[in-house]
């Protein structure tokens, strides 16, 4: 890859520019924030099968969908009021998405949250659980590893972490074929079972959702799309 | 009608051959000691709109001149370099002649003293294109009609141009500079002293023009570049800089400065 590293920016001529755009990067720096909160709770309430943690996950959630109102009115301010071009407009448009983007993962593990509720309430230890944990504390560190590669600017870590969201793939399948093994041999009511499917199926559109974020990124400071399926 | 456009027969090959209807090759323009334009080479594609960008006084303006030559009146103006028009050196060119090939429009609409009719005539009038009445009738309403103003004024043709709106006034000096059938339209700022309305009247008039006429315009507004050019050059203190299709430079742009420029980072 030719480019590492991401763009200079230096400031605009007007001022209330970059007050708009800092304003803008201010929510999505929340947002980011609130998800890493949010992946790293509803884990905790899963570890710890507690259903006073999961509901607070649940509960939560709607500060997310909150800040995503804030940024759309942000975005769209900062685009009426200077119709930024280039690598401005990317990053405005980059924002809306990426907010977009840190929305849904705020949802998935609300249903995640949900299904810890559902475990709870059958007081349920399945075999594939600490599959699932696994995958959780990947989740985390593909999400902790986009926002240092993002945060350090550097492009070649963030097509590392395009590529990391192949680990969880594997995971999740490994995750249902254990879950449908489980199944087979009469371990579990079905119900939990489906719920542990859920589960890795929400954790792996997190990973999704992650692989997005890069691409998001990668073309807001490039101007181009990041294509790695040809590595 | 009378006989159409005399083009020449050479010049429309060239623009045929390579679809270049204006190129400048080296071209650096001084103003007594002061350097205002280095060695730009440039290739403006016929039909189609030009948009210069660039800070004040990066030598936009002063290149639009030098296309039809009017820097020729400015004392102490050295030019050197060449500019083709359709493949053909100006320098040697009879410049009423080259002004009737290129036609201008400025910042300030600055029709004639003169009727809304007059205005338009004046010029096939007085290079021959017009040779009675019938004719001028014929080329006032087409040209009227070209630049979206016929029906705003076709029954007030004997109006002084004066007279007329702001926005209607720079779609009169349109129509006038179309009326000679100009190869190329140069326009300086077109819409710098109108409204957003009229505004929009004079880029809906370029869009309409552009399949006919090259149009070079020279441009402060960003937005106005981005929304009716095809290609775009960036000018910083009398050098071009960058020079594309206008997506790329509005998008990705390549020279670091232009980046700055068009993102407001200076100016």
């Amino acid at each position: 890859m030719k480019a590492k590293k991401t763009m200079r920016v230096s400031p605009h001529a007007n001022p209330a520019f970059d007050r708009d755009i800092a304003a803008v990067a201010g929510v999505l720096a929340e947002m980011e924030e609130e998800v890493a909160g949010q992946l790293l709770a509803v884990s905790a309430a899963f570890e710890e099968m507690n259903l006073s943690k999961a509901w607070a996950v649940r509960k939560h959630d709607a500060a997310l969908n909150r800040q995503l109102e804030t940024l759309e009115e942000r975005t769209v301010a900062a685009l009426a009021r200077h119709q930024p071009v280039a690598d401005d407009l990317r990053r405005i448009v980059g924002a809306l998405k990426t907010g977009i983007e840190y929305e849904r993962m705020g949802d998935y593990v609300k249903h995640f949250a949900k299904s810890v509720g559902k475990f709870v309430a059958h007081h349920e230890s399945l075999e594939v659980f600490p599959l699932l944990s696994q995958m959780a504390a990947l989740v985390r560190e593909m999400f902790a590893e986009f926002r240092a590669a993002k945060n350090d600017g550097d492009l070649e870590k963030l097509s590392q972490v395009w590529l990391f969201d192949r680990r969880i793939d594997d995971a999740c399948h490994a995750a249902v074929e254990d879950a449908f093994l489980n199944q087979r041999r009469g371990d579990g009511n079905a119900h939990s079972l489906v719920h542990a499917v859920s589960v890795a199926k929400n954790l792996e559109r997190i990973g999704d959702k992650i692989k997005n974020l890069v691409e998001i990124h990668y073309r807001q400071e490039t101007g181009v799309a990041l294509d790695l399926e040809a590595d | 009608m009378t006989d159409d456009k005399k083009q020449n027969p050479a010049a429309v090959a060239a623009v045929a051959a390579n679809g270049i209807a204006v190129e400048t090759r080296s071209l650096s323009v001084r103003y007594g000691g002061a350097r205002a334009l280095w060695d730009v080479s440039l290739r403006v594609p016929a039909r189609g709109i030009t948009a210069l960008i660039g800070p004040s006084g990066c030598g936009k303006t002063t290149f639009l001149r030098c296309i039809n030559r009017m820097n020729d009146l400015v004392a102490g103006c050295e030019v050197s370099g060449e500019v083709l028009l359709c493949g053909e050196d100006i320098r040697g060119a009879d410049v009423v002649r080259l002004r009737t090939r290129v036609g201008m429009v400025f910042q300030k609409p600055n029709p004639f003293p003169k009727s809304v009719f007059d205005n338009v005539a004046y010029g096939p009038r007085i290079h021959g294109i017009a040779k009675n009445k019938s004719d001028a009738e014929e080329i006032v309403e087409s040209s009227l009609r070209r630049a979206g103003l016929w029906e705003e004024v076709r029954d007030n043709l004997r109006k002084p141009g004066t007279q007329l709106s702001g926005g209607q006034q720079q779609r009169l000096c349109i129509a006038r500079a179309i009326a000679v059938r100009p190869e190329v339209i140069l326009m300086d700022e077109p819409c710098s002293a109108l409204d957003p309305v009229a505004t929009g009247r004079i880029e809906e008039l370029m869009f309409e023009l552009r399949g006919e006429y090259t149009i070079v315009i020279v441009t402060h507004s960003m937005q106005q570049a981005a929304r009716t050019s095809q290609r775009t050059a960036f000018f910083h203190m009398g050098r071009l800089m960058e020079c594309g299709d206008t997506e790329d430079i509005f998008t990705r742009p390549q020279n670091e400065k232009t980046r700055a420029y068009i993102t407001g980072r200076f100016g």
